[in-house]
């Protein structure tokens, strides 16, 4: 699904991905784990395509094709989603506009049929149900005044919605109570299925209780410096990062 | 100022020469005419280095000869009337509807299904009468001050009256639309005039366009007054879409009663140069006032609003909020002043004028509040800012799935739409959003 080969990414002239491997395989869940400035939401904006950060050398293959030339609209239309660590507020944009015209955006590229008001309308309650949320939240603009555990759940429940084959997901579990985590964790866990992969971004172990991975990396300095399985997930957060300073590079 | 009695161009003797063959008659309508075109003739046309003036400069008005032109015979008219898009004018037979086309009343384009008691009705006939609400109402001491204001007293030949009689609640809005044509070589012009009269306790909606052909070359001078007695609810709209050769001034007053409450919309959509006055004077306790705008600009564009709203007595509420969306090379131009008389206690005003400017754009936005607060228990607050898109917000909407054009006009849309929202007229806050749509979409 996602192949990751010698990334290098900079900002500003600042390099913070350092020749970054990792590989993906559909039906999989990935956690990246890593301190604070370690290169883990530049991986998920650049994965994304955000083009304040440039990419100086490797290649990023998903479903076999070069991710890296695709706009970012491209990218989400061919399956890629990210759910922003911090959502963005626009005013005057009504949630249920923006998520009918990104939606059928993302079936008109794939040749499917755009949905109507009614059909779009009988998915969302569907997948609303799935997040526990109100059926306000449909004419409210997207995000504004929102809590930022409700901005984090608005993004799950985009993902429900647009039901993509890459989801990215930045710090998702940031600036939720843990009963909003456990919401959160259920709706992703709904959508794990055997041709989608997540790859989850996350500073602390708190939410890989929830969503259990099939493999944890750890990143540091902007490379993948100790791969395992999910119990490594729980070695870092009784060892912090520091146990792993001086450790060598990565076993993918 | 520059004199125009002194001026070499042949401006003034075309001014002079039209005066002059005006009907002189009637004896009322002749003095007015006069005492307007005297003091025109003084004051000349404002000079760019005039206070007031300095960010708008009139001299392709002031140095152009523009002469009314005739209306083009009806099987012309009609056809590319229809292919404008005008949202604020209902075609529909049962539509209260005031068509001028050059600054004459054109009934066949025109429908009047008169509610009782109700006047809305063209100005030539109560001229000719002189109406009583006209002799009241058709020249104000105050106006005297301004050239365009005068130039279009003393041409005043034609026009809408809206005079809604005390307690009636009008739920239909009525369109009034002045279209004027010209070209580069044959310069058009017109002076629409608009007296609104809502008596107390009444309430009107009307929907006032201003619009020319693409590529029509001409002035349309206008001038509307609103009077909203006790308790009377207006609402105003007014839609600018001028073609962009066309020169655009217009001058709006409103006066308001006790708790009346006046919401005054300003869209201004075309036009290559513009200039809109605005004074509301809330004139009685407990009156409100909002000045809602929106000016969405581009190529060469040059629109200038100047407003003033005057709290004259106390525990008056104003809200303005002017917002322009700039493109091209365009230039906006915001001058909001707000008068606090001395009597005016318990005041709270509120200023806003946010403007965008896009991305790779050259154009500019001069905005200015001016508060000028002569009472001491008073709350004004005023704030302008200058922005460009947001890239977060534009990143976001990409990141899922829509295309860079659709999200900026998304955006674009998002930035107006508070102001589009504040309009009540039924149907045509959608049909706005549909113009502006179309183009964003450029």
């Amino acid at each position: 699904m996602l192949e990751i080969r010698d990334l290098h990414a900079e900002v500003g002239g600042r390099e913070i991905l350092r020749g970054l491997d990792l590989n993906l395989r559909a039906g999989e869940v990935h956690a990246i784990m890593g301190p604070n400035g370690s290169g883990k939401s530049t991986l998920a904006q650049v994965l994304a395509g955000r083009d304040t950060y440039g990419v100086t050398a490797g290649t990023v293959r998903y479903q076999g094709e070069d991710l890296l030339p695709l706009s970012p609209e491209d990218r989400a239309r061919a399956g890629v989603f990210l759910a922003f660590q911090y959502p963005v507020e626009i005013p005057g944009v009504s949630n249920n506009y923006f998520l009918r015209a990104s939606l059928n955006a993302i079936r008109k590229y794939q040749g499917q049929e755009e949905l109507d008001a009614v059909d779009f309308l009988a998915l969302v309650q569907k997948k609303m149900k799935l997040l526990h949320m109100d059926d306000a939240l449909m004419k409210r603009a997207v995000n504004e005044g929102f809590s930022g555990g409700e901005k984090k759940r608005n993004e799950i429940f985009q993902m429900a919605v647009l039901e993509p084959k890459l989801a990215i997901l930045d710090e998702t579990d940031s600036g939720l109570d843990i009963d909003a985590l456990k919401t959160v964790a259920a709706g992703v866990n709904a959508l794990r299925s055997p041709d989608r992969a997540i790859l989850l971004v996350t500073h602390y172990q708190r939410l890989l209780t929830y969503i259990v991975p099939d493999r944890v990396h750890v990143l540091a300095q902007g490379r993948i410096v100790k791969s395992g399985g999910k119990e490594l997930a729980l070695e870092l957060e009784s060892k912090g990062y520091q146990w792993l300073e001086g450790e060598q590079a990565a076993v993918c | 100022m520059l004199a125009l009695k002194d001026s070499t161009t042949g401006v003034f003797a075309s001014y002079m020469a039209r005066f002059s063959g005006l009907d002189p008659r009637n004896a009322w309508l002749h003095a007015m005419r006069q005492r307007a075109f005297d003091r025109f003739s003084e004051m000349g046309f404002p000079h760019h280095k005039q206070e007031g003036w300095r960010q708008t400069n009139i001299t392709a008005i002031s140095q152009s000869v523009f002469e009314p032109r005739s209306a083009p015979p009806p099987a012309q008219l009609v056809p590319r009337l229809r292919s404008l898009d005008l949202p604020g004018v209902d075609w529909s037979p049962s539509a209260l509807r005031l068509v001028f086309v050059n600054g004459s009343f054109a009934p066949g384009l025109s429908a009047l299904d008169l509610p009782p008691g109700c006047r809305i009705t063209p100005l030539a006939p109560l001229l000719a009468a002189e109406d009583a609400a006209l002799v009241a109402h058709a020249e104000y001491a105050d106006e005297r001050e301004q050239a365009f204001v005068a130039l279009n007293t003393a041409f005043l030949a034609d026009g809408a009256l809206v005079e809604i009689p005390d307690g009636i609640e009008l739920a239909a809005p009525i369109s009034i639309l002045y279209l004027t044509t010209g070209s580069k070589e044959e310069k058009g012009i017109s002076h629409p005039r608009t007296i609104i009269l809502a008596g107390r306790a009444s309430a009107v909606s009307v929907v006032e366009t201003v619009a020319g052909f693409a590529g029509d070359v001409y002035l349309s001078n206008s001038v509307t007054s609103i009077d909203a007695g006790d308790d009377a609810r207006v609402e105003y709209v007014r839609l600018q879409q001028d073609s962009q050769t066309a020169f655009h001034v217009s001058k709006l007053r409103t006066r308001q009663g006790r708790n009346s409450r006046v919401v005054a919309h300003n869209i201004a959509l075309g036009g290559g140069l513009v200039r809109n006055n605005v004074h509301s004077i809330l004139d009685g306790e407990g009156a409100e006032c909002t000045l809602n705008g929106l000016y969405a600009l581009d190529a060469t564009q040059h629109v200038d609003n100047s407003t003033i709203l005057d709290h004259a007595q106390p525990l008056c509420t104003s809200r303005e909020y002017y917002k322009g969306v700039l493109d091209g090379k365009s230039v906006g131009v915001f001058n909001g002043r707000i008068i606090v008389r001395q009597d005016a206690q318990h005041t709270d005003a509120i200023q806003s004028n946010k403007n965008l400017l896009l991305s790779g754009s050259a154009a500019t936005i001069s905005s200015q509040p001016q508060l000028e607060i002569y009472a001491d228990d008073v709350r004004c607050t005023h704030g302008a800012t200058v922005g460009q898109l947001d890239a977060e917000a534009l990143f976001y909407l990409r990141s899922r799935g829509l295309g860079l054009d659709e999200s900026r006009k998304l955006l674009i849309y998002a930035f107006a739409a508070d102001v589009l929202g504040r309009v009540q007229v039924p149907g045509l806050r959608e049909a706005l959003e549909g113009v502006l749509w179309q183009k964003w979409a450029e």
